[in-house]
């Protein structure tokens, strides 16, 4: 009996002006959507390539071991298309070094500041307001308009069970509204895939299905909404508002009234603060690296009976962040024993308070992330926002994805450090100076950072919360509209 | 007789759901924004007197022993608050709030304990009727005429002697002043709380802004309420009305937006700060002397230049929405975004070079370079403290000038045309659409 219910449901829906309407706006929109959005992710591939062409050129150029400082460009995700999530916001720059901890993406300096002034844009944007739009119209009277032409009456003197009505009404016109949704989805992902600098491989093509499968979770959720809604009101006129107050309230007022409220609440701690004590942080270690540097040069001058002033400030670095030498070594190649034995002493502190920097900046990154966790926590009761965190998710774009991130570069990072000791570089002149060198670091043969290759399971544990969110709204609306179907008055 | 349409009509908004629905979400929207921006003032001033302070600090002289001089620190200059900021607050928490200057230009930050990660979107007068007002004018127009030809009402309506023409004012009049009762509610509501907590300081001028800004709110409104009508005169069945309403608002409020913005950066790209370092790089290399310092300004000059062209592309494109223009506008006239940001740039900029004059004019002694162990070397040290205080005192500080009345509205005048097109075209639309329409 649901088959046959569903399979009415299916024609009766799809004979109707609704869906011309729903099929043209959803084929126009994702297709202009993905055409823009296609243009835009070229350029952002265009200025990652030019920045790993930087990123070699500057390679080329170190001298010595304590310039290796290096800099991984995070490429753009194809799927950023679905969903830009935090790529734009997140930066795309990671710089380290074996005495500097990754802890946040840069970039802001490297695009127009002013961009800001505009939302963020992508397919689950327009997915988010269309299909749920669509959804809601497909269901505000499949029950409350029935009775008003008195087929509700009809169909349930039959012998069928009223849960049986549902999810007969469900399956048929929840799949005929979903299909709008599949056909425009379907035709932005094939000019996607139809760009020549997009290559999706099988795992990326999964994903591709995965964000496919929880827009169809999401207009469902919106679907057996309207059903429910349709169940409770009296008249197609009062379930039509109420879905379309439902569909504003979701979708436009509480994501901005969540962001909004939790930026308020949550505060982050002080900037001023945390630069205090990255100064503080800097000015005990530079101190304490001129300290043992002026004794190592009294020695020398010492040794050589009288006073050498030469290495100078021009000679050493003595900023946690700042690495550098100039060739004067060369003039004092006699004092390399007694400079390398200083490094070893001197260079496990930088190291340390590298890892001091990290974890106080760590706090900021913790305190910024936690506004997003519970904003994105927050938004998962409006279903809306659900949606677009696990597309997010999906397409690599979310909190989750780049802090990963970040934990495999923090995991080169050590290696290289590693890597370094075990070379001995660091008790190495070649760590401080490229004298009798032709050239400078053969970085053929430092670690390279190894690419990042998360499997589908990682995405798909970033996006399990929000899609058990959607699920369980899916259920909530099921039931709802059962408890109020069953109770309605047909006759 | 359309003043017993309009009451008729408006007598049904009233008593609907619509309305109520409406009414509740707008007001609230309207004492949220007020409260939050009560919280938002007052943590300004707090960051207002600490930057002034700070400014203070940093304006003191510094010995500079190798060149036997003093120096100014130049401070930070604090982009403020507009004072109007919630008609629209323009993104402002996205975009870079301070500027240091120095000898070489201005650079630009964004401080102030901001999450660059959360994306925050103003609950501003602009969103509430540009989103929220012209939704509820679609739910309230989308059956009035498609509605009333299914419910038999129309035929039997325009059975009397009524022209069409007047139904249709009537139906407008009545709708705008529907949608307009919430608005103008929760803006006296949200002007009371803000006025009682102390967070609205109007100079007199401003106040015709706040009138100009609720005047394009109410025109906004009136695009919405046309587009309706119009609609609703296209079809005979008002769901199918709603539905092709909403398609046309996203794409009016979202789908313009978001699009625009992308191909206006596809249309006129900007330089990224690594094209500036490089550039700046090249001229280190290939020039010497005088010029090179002119030619260093000059490419940071185009620099920022093709910045605020890409945005002025961008703004371009984004106005064919009627939202977006009534976003602009209220922008404009509350000296907020992008207009507001041109306006302290160029007042930042002018601001660094009166103060690199005054500190090019200065020539004073450092006071570390008197020799204290004889009294001409004391009485010359306190002389050149003295002076180097007095010079503390006269230089200049940063005062940002608020655009005039006038020229609030002379940045706002394409978007009020925009605004006045969209209500033209969705009239004639409703009027040609209404004068044809079968009513059987």
């Amino acid at each position: 009996m649901i088959r046959v219910i569903a399979a009415k449901e299916f024609l009766t829906s799809l004979l109707t002006w609704r869906f011309g309407l729903a099929v043209s706006a959803s084929i126009v929109l994702l297709s202009v959507s993905a055409v823009v959005l296609r243009a835009d992710y070229d350029r952002r591939l265009d200025a990652h390539e030019a920045e790993l062409a930087r990123i070699r050129a500057d390679l080329e150029d170190i001298n010595f071991f304590a310039q290796l400082e290096e800099t991984v460009s995070r490429p753009p995700s194809p799927l950023s298309v679905f969903s830009v999530g935090l790529e734009k916001r997140m930066g795309t720059i990671l710089r380290f070094s074996h005495a500097k901890v990754p802890t946040m993406l840069t970039w802001k300096k490297e695009t127009n500041p002013l961009v800001a002034a505009f939302p963020p844009f992508d397919l689950a944007t327009v997915a988010g307001l269309l299909f749920s739009l669509m959804a809601l119209f497909f269901a505000f009277d499949a029950v409350s308009g029935e009775q008003e032409g008195n087929t509700l009456k009809l169909m349930a003197a039959n012998r069928v069970a009223r849960w049986q009505i549902l999810v007969g009404k469900w399956l048929g016109g929840g799949a005929c509204s979903l299909l709008p949704a599949a056909v425009g989805l379907l035709l932005a992902t094939l000019i996607l895939a139809g760009s020549p600098r997009v290559s999706l491989s099988g795992a990326q093509w999964l994903r591709v299905g995965l964000i496919f499968a929880t827009v169809l979770l999401y207009a469902s959720a919106f679907y057996l909404a309207g059903l429910a809604v349709s169940s409770r009101a009296r008249q197609s006129g009062t379930a039509l508002v109420a879905c379309i107050s439902l569909w504003a309230g979701c979708t436009i007022v509480a994501p901005t009234a969540t962001a909004y409220v939790v930026g308020e609440l949550l505060p982050l701690p002080p900037e001023r603060e945390l630069k205090a004590q990255w100064e503080e942080i800097n000015r005990r270690l530079t101190e304490e690296f001129w300290n043992g540097f002026h004794e190592m040069e009294y020695a020398y001058g010492r040794q050589r009976g009288r006073e050498y002033s030469l290495f100078g400030k021009s000679a050493m670095y003595g900023s946690v962040s700042v690495g550098g030498f100039a060739g004067v070594f060369g003039l004092f190649r006699d004092a390399a024993p007694m400079v390398t034995d200083y490094y070893e002493r001197f260079e496990p502190r930088r190291i340390a308070a590298g890892q001091d920097i990290a974890e106080m900046e760590d706090r900021l990154v913790q305190a910024r992330t936690r506004q997003v966790r519970v904003s994105g926590g927050v938004g998962r009761l409006f279903v809306a926002p659900a949606f677009r965190n696990a597309v997010s998710a999906l397409a690599g774009t979310d909190l989750h994805s780049f802090e990963e991130f970040i934990a495999h570069a923090r995991r080169h990072r050590a290696a290289l450090a590693d890597w370094m000791r075990e070379q001995g570089h660091f008790t190495s002149v070649r760590f401080f100076s490229n004298v009798d060198q032709d050239k400078g670091v053969d970085t053929s043969r430092v670690p390279r950072f190894p690419d990042y290759r998360p499997s589908v399971a990682t995405f798909l544990g970033g996006a399990g919360a929000d899609l058990a969110a959607l699920l369980a709204a899916n259920g909530l609306a099921f039931f709802l509209g059962l408890r109020w179907f069953v109770r309605r008055e047909v006759g | 007789m359309v003043g017993v349409i309009l009451w008729r009509e408006l007598f049904d908004h009233l008593q609907g759901l619509r309305f109520s629905i409406g009414f509740v979400l707008i007001v609230g929207c309207f004492v949220a924004s007020a409260v939050s921006w009560n919280v938002r003032h007052a943590r300004d001033a707090a960051t207002q007197q600490k930057v002034v302070e700070e400014g203070e600090r940093v304006l003191v002289f510094v010995p500079r022993s190798d060149h036997r001089t003093v120096s100014l620190g130049s401070p930070d200059l604090r982009r403020p608050l507009s004072p109007l900021g919630f008609i629209a607050g323009g993104h402002d928490r996205g975009l870079p709030n301070h500027a240091s200057v120095h000898d070489r230009g201005i650079t630009l930050e964004q401080k102030g304990d901001r999450n660059p990660l959360l994306l925050r979107s103003d609950i501003d007068w602009a969103f509430i009727i540009g989103f929220l007002g012209t939704l509820l004018a679609l739910l309230l127009t989308h059956d009035s005429i498609a509605g009333e030809k299914e419910g038999g009402t129309l035929r039997q309506t325009l059975a009397n002697p009524v022209p069409r023409d007047l139904l249709l004012l009537g139906k407008y009049a009545a709708a705008l002043l529907s949608v307009s009762i919430p608005v103008l509610v929760g803006t006296v509501l949200g002007l009371l709380l803000m006025g009682v907590a102390g967070s609205i300081e109007l100079a007199a001028g401003l106040w015709g802004a706040v009138l100009a800004g609720l005047a394009a709110g109410v025109l906004c409104l009136s695009a919405g309420v046309w587009l309706g009508l119009f609609i609703s005169c296209r079809t005979g069945n008002a769901a199918l009305a709603l539905m092709a309403g909403l398609v046309v608002w996203s794409v009016l409020a979202v789908f313009i937006p978001g699009t625009g913005s992308l191909t206006a950066r596809h249309l006129a790209p900007a330089p990224s700060h690594s094209d500036l370092k490089r550039g700046l790089q090249r001229i280190g290399r290939e020039h010497r002397g005088e010029e090179t310092a002119a030619m260093v300004a000059r490419t940071r000059e185009d620099h920022w230049q093709r910045n605020l062209r890409q945005m002025d592309v961008a703004q371009a494109v984004t106005q064919i929405s009627a939202v977006t223009a009534y976003r602009y506008f209220a922008e404009a006239i509350s000296s907020t975004g992008i207009l507001h940001y041109r306006d302290y740039l160029a007042q930042a900029e002018a601001y660094r070079r009166h103060f690199l004059d005054y500190a090019a004019g200065l020539s004073l002694d450092s006071p570390s370079s008197h020799d204290l162990s004889s009294p001409a070397g004391v009485s010359a040290y306190q002389a050149s403290l003295a002076a180097a205080r007095a010079a503390k005192e006269k230089a200049p500080r940063f005062q940002f000038l608020a655009p005039t009345l006038a020229e609030r509205f002379a940045g706002a005048a394409d978007s009020l045309v925009v605004l006045v097109v969209y209500n033209l075209l969705f009239f004639l639309g409703a009027f040609y659409s209404f004068r044809r329409y079968d009513v059987r």
